[in-house]
């Protein structure tokens, strides 16, 4: 199997490998079997690299096609102002891929965990430990109740589990798993079961409007429309996480590259 | 239900089982997303015993490399290679390796026993699990590795400090910084594994073997007479055999811990309760300390799957991924399909665990095409093979020569360490993150 794989990397000229970075069964996993789904046969294989920063280096190597979703934060600055090891130059960009809102969410269980509590109560808000969104959240819930205290999780999982096991109360997600319920959503409209938008619960709140977005990038691709293929297919369609919407597509290829920057 | 797919993919597991315990850097997790175009069109019982057979092989294999060659195929096997090859090198390669698959079938089957008579308590035991626990876990595991190395204690914190360092290399998304990448875009990913294990504990393990003294290698092989007679005798490893089981079943099936972590923490412990006892023999190997970390291993395999099966959790990586076919693919991934399949699954692992026991034996007397042959060319070939390994793995994603560059900035770093033991170094590389993570989360908690 391994000497398939590696012989495949070499002559599959017809075909578009997929790359992925992030764990498998994440989101970002999720992100791109979309894409592999919807390939179909021109789908040549999975290339699993470590990370973000790895994925990068791969498409500055690789010679045959390939192409993988990222996220917005890839292309903003490190902390000390230096660029970013994951971003991409624009001859990598594709085009924007989809995009979600955060929500608030609970387990559907747990009846302790109300929107009154969320405002005023000693709560325990679970959120990803990112260093982009992760100050973003943190802001966020000290507008909306200084009782709050943050909870970092570097994975979703983790506080899928965290919240089973009570040790937070709410946590900061864009897609409600089985068995929680997400009442308020950073959004400017309501989405989903959402009973409120984020602004409606303190119209001041920093990052009340928050999404999560990727785009498309990729390599040798030669013309190949990807992002249309992916969006007219059946994977697509009846994709899982159905609060993730295409996006700016409307806008040329320029001016999405515009806003990354 | 069960058909030639099933026939089929249970032996294909036990294959990829087998590759991967014996090759260094391809684990479970590499195997199944290798295996992945494969999966996606596989019944939904089958994938779930595909990977359980495999994980279950795997660790069976895995462990013999390591005691034979002084290579860990993984993090979980560090503690096999430091105290099994110790025993081979001493003269009880057949034993080391005999107790250990025998000692790992008995935790394997603990592991079982124990879930089915916790089923009615698992969901509390679950919801104790929390990050405070997490934290005095992680954190008595991390002082207990420096504590019982045989370094002095300075050195050993020197070298968990270092290992921290080393696994903190590389930009993180997760602080969006990076650690001393120097701008060098092959530094950017991090540090591999292999690289760092090969160099820091793999090759000052064959230099500190050279020089004490072994010139050739000597290896019996392993008789069913052998097992046998092992199977009398592993009752003298009982208390071990209930610690390690208990320990690898416990670390299993809680979330951020996993089957790797709960057999660095059960050798960890077993290793104490010898030195405590004045039964632990600096630089002989120790057998109850091998038998605690290959024991724990095999019982973490199974109760790795039970939030999974019991919760709809997936608490692995490997996990996550077997979720997300079904899910993607539209099958039931409910709560209670994932239960009903919970008989299957102690069946077919099971089965898996008693045939690792014995394939693994007939694997192992291979090795004595090796005998006699002098030690130094024996380690050399392992060495190589590690090279071309770190290179073939790395190549996968177009950095084989990257990491082939990193182990050679490592490799004199390494070099220098053949006369300490660079377990702490290992360990705090491979738990940075975790403890890191959990550090902060608690700190936020009480503060």
């Amino acid at each position: 199997m391994l000497l398939t794989t590696s012989a495949s990397i070499s002559f599959a000229a017809d075909k578009i490998d997929v790359l992925q970075y992030t764990r498998a069964g994440g989101l970002g996993d999720r992100m791109v079997t979309y894409i592999a789904d919807a390939l179909g046969d021109q789908f040549g294989e999975r290339i699993v690299v470590d990370n973000c920063a790895a994925a990068v280096q791969y498409l500055k190597k690789a010679k045959n096609p390939v192409i993988t979703a990222m996220p917005f934060e890839s292309m903003a600055k490190q902390n000390d102002g230096s660029k970013n090891a994951c971003a991409i130059n624009k001859k990598y960009f594709v085009e924007m891929y989809a995009a979600s809102p955060w929500s608030v969410c609970h387990r559907s269980d747990n009846a302790a965990a109300t929107i009154q509590a969320l405002r005023n109560g000693d709560v325990r808000v679970g959120v990803w430990q990112n260093g982009f969104y992760g100050p973003r959240f943190v802001k966020f819930m000290e507008a909306i109740n200084p009782n709050a205290k943050v909870i970092p999780y570097k994975k979703a999982k983790m506080y899928r589990a965290a919240l089973v096991a009570g040790e937070i109360d709410f946590s900061i997600s864009t897609v409600a798993k089985d068995g929680e319920s997400c009442p308020v959503i950073l959004n400017d409209t309501i989405v989903g079961d959402a009973q409120m938008t984020a602004a409606e619960l303190e119209p001041n709140a920093p990052y009340n409007v928050l999404g999560y977005s990727y785009f498309f990038a990729g390599a040798n691709l030669k013309g190949t429309d990807v992002p249309a293929i992916v969006f007219a297919s059946d994977a697509w369609k009846n994709r899982r996480d159905n609060r993730y919407n295409v996006f700016m597509t409307d806008l040329s290829r320029n001016k999405q590259w515009k806003s990354l920057k | 239900m069960f058909g030639l797919e099933t026939i089929v993919v249970f032996f294909t597991a036990i294959v990829c089982g087998m590759f991967s315990g014996v090759m260094p850097g391809v684990g479970g997790m590499a195997v199944m997303l290798m295996a992945y175009p494969f999966l996606i069109d596989m019944q939904p019982h089958n994938i779930l015993i595909f990977y359980v057979v495999m994980v279950s092989i795997d660790q069976f294999f895995g462990g013999i490399t390591a005691i034979v060659f002084g290579v860990p195929g993984s993090s979980s096997a560090v503690p096999s290679a430091m105290e099994g090859h110790t025993l081979f090198k001493n003269g009880h390669s057949s034993e080391a390796i005999m107790f250990s698959a025998i000692g790992s079938w008995f935790t394997s089957l603990f592991g079982v026993l124990l879930i089915i008579a916790m089923i009615p308590l698992l969901f509390m035991i679950y919801k104790v699990w929390n990050s405070t626990v997490q934290m005095a876990i992680f954190g008595f595991t991390s002082i207990a590795i420096i504590w019982i190395s045989r370094n002095r204690l300075l050195v050993s914190i020197g070298l968990f400090v270092l290992g921290n360092l080393l696994g903190k290399v590389g930009y993180d998304t997760y602080t969006n910084s990076s650690f001393m990448t120097f701008d060098l875009p092959l530094l950017y990913p991090g540090l591999p594994i292999m690289p760092v294990v090969t160099t820091m504990f793999v090759i000052p393990l064959l230099l500190g073997s050279m020089r004490k003294g072994v010139k050739v290698f000597e290896f019996p092989g392993v008789t069913l007479e052998g097992y046998v007679e092992s199977f009398r005798k592993i009752k003298k490893y009982l208390s071990t055999l209930v610690r390690a089981g208990l320990l690898g079943s416990v670390g299993g099936f809680v979330p951020g811990m996993s089957y790797g972590m709960s057999s660095i923490l059960a050798y960890t412990v077993e290793k104490w309760v010898q030195i405590r006892k004045g039964l632990y023999r600096q630089g002989k190997g120790d057998m109850p300390s091998l038998i605690a970390s290959e024991g724990a291993n095999n019982a973490g395999t199974f109760t790795q799957l039970v939030p999974l099966l019991f919760l709809g959790i997936p608490i692995t990586v490997s996990e996550a991924l077997i979720y997300n076919i079904l899910d993607t693919r539209g099958y039931p991934v409910t709560i209670e399909w994932f239960q009903s399949t919970f008989t299957m699954i102690i069946v077919f692992f099971l089965i898996s665990a008693t045939i690792g026991l014995f394939a693994a034996g007939r694997y192992v007397n291979f090795m004595r095409v090796l005998n006699n042959l002098e030690i130094k060319w024996v380690y050399l070939g392992v060495v190589l093979f590690l090279f071309w390994a770190i290179y073939y793995v790395g190549n996968q994603t177009l950095a084989g020569l990257d990491h082939l560059s990193i182990t050679a900035m490592l490799l004199p770093v390494g070099m220098l360490f053949y006369k300490m033991d660079t377990m702490p170094l290992i360990y705090g590389f491979i738990l940075h993150d975790k403890l890191v993570e959990i550090a902060i989360r608690v700190w936020i908690m009480y503060t």
